[in-house]
């Protein structure tokens, strides 16, 4: 579908088109979220550079409606590969989960969302551990959603970590 | 506790204090998630085995 503008809400469809935010600051706070996703969107990209954790939770990412995240019915895995110590994976229902590892550490990479058909998504993402480039992480897995996608969450697994380095954006198409 | 909305349309970004529940909610999953973790005995048999794998 084409570009369609409108003068009260702005970009009603911009398929095809990219569009970036502007990167935030994960500084602070137990979590970070990006609201008002348009309903066109197909494709989500959450890019994280140098994000650490107070503690050694994991980093969890939850899709959203309405304004509020989904914290159940994700099918989601991860499995960390460290060239001396192997790998270790986490599965969760409750979000996607990246491992922290310790607080020390920083992660970067992008994790992508892809719609499916109707409100199921698919995910997938590499991410690294930055400070010590000791370790690697692939990503994968589904999540249907009630309604529409209109946000993202970045949080932890244990809800009381707080981000303390890095910087987060989100770019959607 | 806070936590950070930006709204991807305007840009806006917004500091947002916990409600009380929200506290509440996250403490209680702080004490599930802290319930399922190893403890350093765990840890010290996971390490030990892992050492013995890679001696033999």
């Amino acid at each position: 579908m084409p570009l369609q503008l409108s003068g009260t809400s702005g970009v009603l469809d911009n398929s095809g088109a990219f569009i970036a935010g502007t990167a935030v600051a994960s500084t602070s706070g137990t979590s970070i979220d990006f609201t008002s996703i348009p309903s066109w969107v197909k494709r989500v990209t959450i890019a994280l550079n140098g994000v650490s954790l107070s503690g050694v939770a994991y980093i969890r990412l939850q899709l959203g409606t309405s304004g509020t995240p989904e914290t159940t019915g994700y099918t989601a895995g991860t499995i960390l590969v460290n060239s001396s110590l192997g790998s270790a994976s986490v599965f969760s229902t409750s979000g996607i989960d990246l491992y922290g590892v310790v607080a020390t550490y920083a992660l970067s990479g992008n994790i992508v969302f892809t719609n499916i058909s109707g409100n199921i998504w698919t995910f997938t993402g590499i991410t690294c551990n930055t400070t010590t480039a000791s370790y690697v992480q692939y990503t994968g897995g589904l999540k249907s959603l009630a309604g529409a996608l209109n946000m993202v969450r970045i949080t932890t697994s244990t809800g009381t970590d707080t981000f303390d380095a890095g910087s987060i954006n989100i770019l959607y198409e | 506790m806070n936590r950070i909305q930006i709204d991807v349309i305007t840009g806006h970004r917004e500091v947002i204090e916990l409600t009380d529940e929200e506290i509440a909610q996250a403490q209680a999953q702080y004490a599930q998630w802290s319930a399922t973790q190893p403890t350093k005995e765990e840890k010290i048999a996971q390490l030990q085995a892992q050492i013995d794998a890679l001696n033999n």
